[in-house]
């Protein structure tokens, strides 16, 4: 009986004790550089390349958008790893007035009032820079039962997204109201009044992600991970629409240009990050 | 080997798409915003005296009053294309007075009486002033085609009620007259287009309006004499100027000769202004009518003629 008893407990202790302490040969502490990318849907690039690009909306020329990473990574047990990740973008937004109404979040572009025949509006096609600085915390779960010891092998990754994105306007065509192709539509001191946009603000957002990936190593200390992830915001289902009407039937021109941008800035980080191929590579540290 | 390949391909497609952005159209705006909204557009006439709305028809001013005139009644007005002077003319001895917009006199020409009509042409330079069966100038003469003012034979009481004269100078214009008919007198109503190119055809049609027995007390009918005749711009769709106005309760337009209303509309640089006898005004643009909050207006004309001048555009 007692062998039983023995036998027993060796299959306990193939399922519970470890053969090695988490990390790649002792190493639980790595940093990882990196991009992550996908084709542009809807968004040129921050040199307009793309599709719907300044002025034009031109539907279809292929980009990427991509970004950069870097992450600092610690293996806290077999089957589990903490990152800490900054991700920098540099992308086009391009807000003009485009009301969809098959879009439950259409972009409702920049008016400002005439500055020549009252009662009309003159309306902006805006092109900025849109730069957007994103902290992730993270963690991994390496969930194969015996095939997986962090931080190699197959993962699944969630977490929360800090980002401030800050915009640059680089260019703007404006339709004047009263004549469709005044001034060249070129903005001018003495035609166009100021859209009220103020890009210096820092727009925060705050998202979670997850995503399915696979780390290697592929030479002494240096790893290679690939990544699929999916990036929601939640700010992309505010109310924006409702204030932007109210401001707007309240003559606020301003406030409701700058409800619009803000409301573009959560489009665009969203469509930025909605979806991403990862590749990082990385070095085991300690 | 696939992964450097993936590799390869994204720093490929990134380096290819590294463009530099080039402006088009440049960001400079002004500092403030300012709007238009003090401007004055319309200016009418009733028996009240003349007044003054702005463009977004949210507001109102009296420049002259006629409380204390011998005659009290509306009379043409024209406000000048620049907005900065007023014509009116005098409901006690039918001479123009040109003011400014709050109401300080400029000029009175007593050397017209009689005006039935006046306007103005290239901006606040010209007034021209129809005044005896007459096109008068003050300011710079205007080389006008060859009047056709002319009375049928066997009219009486011709007069020429209505002038406007467009860019292209193209004179359009309405006359009323009557004629004997046994014991009865048949009134009409005529309506002309001199065109300055002498490839156009002048028009010329003549609708008669009542007949009243010679001992009937004509003058008593207040709108005998409202009468107004407009050019409009076309619709889009129409390549053709278009006239516009009022025969008393009489439409005329283009398209609208035989319908008895008082009602009519004005387009001029892209926008439209309906007027209606009972003296609402309705202001839309023409064409994108989602980029413009449409404007309601009432005139308060005691069902007394209304006399109207829309000065659009800079």
């Amino acid at each position: 009986m007692s062998r039983y008893y023995l036998l027993f407990l060796c299959f306990l202790c193939a399922r519970t004790s470890f053969s090695q302490i988490p990390g790649y040969q002792g190493k639980r502490f790595f940093a990882e550089v990196g991009t992550s990318f996908w084709f542009n849907s809807f968004n040129p690039r921050a040199n307009n390349q793309g599709p719907q690009r300044f002025p034009d909306d031109n539907p279809r020329e292929f980009t990427l958008q991509e970004h950069y990473f870097l992450n600092l990574n610690y293996a806290l047990s077999r089957k589990l790893v903490f990152s800490v990740e900054y991700e920098y973008s540099k992308t086009g937004l391009h807000v003009r007035n485009n009301p969809d109404v098959y879009n439950h979040n259409p972009d409702r572009g920049v008016l400002t009032p005439s500055r020549l025949i009252d009662g009309l509006f003159d309306q902006h096609n805006l092109f900025y820079n849109l730069y957007a600085h994103k902290i992730n915390f993270s963690s991994s779960h390496y969930f194969k039962p015996n095939a997986n010891l962090a931080p190699l092998g197959w993962y699944v990754k969630w977490g929360l997204d800090v980002v401030l994105a800050k915009g640059v306007l680089l260019d703007q065509k404006v339709t004047y109201g009263h004549d469709a192709t005044f001034n060249e539509n070129k903005p001018s001191k003495e035609f166009t009044n100021p859209t009220g946009v103020d890009s210096e603000q820092l727009i925060f957002m705050l998202g979670a992600h997850g995503g399915l990936g696979y780390r290697t190593v592929i030479a002494n200390r240096i790893t290679l991970s690939t990544e699929v992830k999916m990036t929601l915001f939640p700010q992309i289902f505010d109310t924006a629409g409702i204030k932007l009407l109210e401001a707007e039937r309240e003559g606020r021109y301003a406030d409701r240009n700058n409800i619009s941008y803000v409301s573009r800035v959560h489009q665009r980080v969203q469509a930025h990050y909605y979806l991403n191929i990862v590749i990082g590579i990385g070095v085991l540290i300690f | 080997m696939k992964k450097y390949l993936i590799l390869m391909l994204i720093i490929t497609v990134t380096i290819a798409s590294c463009e530099k952005y080039e402006v088009q159209y440049g960001t400079e705006t002004a500092a403030t915003t300012e709007l238009q909204d003090g401007v004055y557009e319309i200016a009418y006439s009733t028996e009240d005296g003349v007044f003054l709305i702005t463009a977004g028809l949210d507001r109102s001013k009296m420049v002259v009053s006629f409380a204390n005139k011998f005659n009290p009644r509306a009379g043409r007005v024209a406000l000048s294309p620049k907005k900065d002077k007023l014509a009116y003319v005098d409901p006690d001895n039918g001479v123009p007075i040109i003011v400014d917009t709050a109401g300080n006199v400029l000029e009175e020409l007593t050397q017209y009486t009689n005006t039935n009509d006046l306007g103005w042409y290239n901006g606040d330079e010209t007034l021209y002033i129809l005044s005896n069966n007459q096109i008068h100038f003050h300011g710079p003469s205007l080389d006008l085609p060859v009047s056709s003012f002319s009375s049928p034979s066997g009219s009486q009481g011709y007069q020429v009620t209505t002038v406007d004269i467009n860019k292209n100078l193209d004179v359009v214009y309405g006359v009323i007259y009557y004629e004997f008919g046994g014991s009865y007198r048949t009134w009409y109503y005529a309506y002309g287009v001199d065109y300055k190119s002498p490839t156009r055809t002048d028009i010329y049609s003549t609708k008669s309006y009542a007949s009243y027995h010679a001992f009937q007390n004509v003058g008593a009918d207040s709108r005998r004499s409202y009468h107004t005749l407009r050019f409009s711009d076309p619709e889009s769709w129409r390549d053709v100027e278009e006239i516009s106005g009022v025969y008393g309760v009489f439409a005329t337009g283009r398209y609208t000769y035989d319908r008895f209303e008082g009602d009519y509309l004005l387009r001029k640089s892209g926008f439209e202004l309906s007027v209606s006898e009972d003296g609402g005004l309705f202001k839309r643009t023409v064409s994108n009518s989602s980029n413009y909050r449409a404007r309601l207006w009432d005139i308060d004309t005691d069902n007394e003629p209304l006399f109207l001048d829309w000065a659009i555009g800079f």
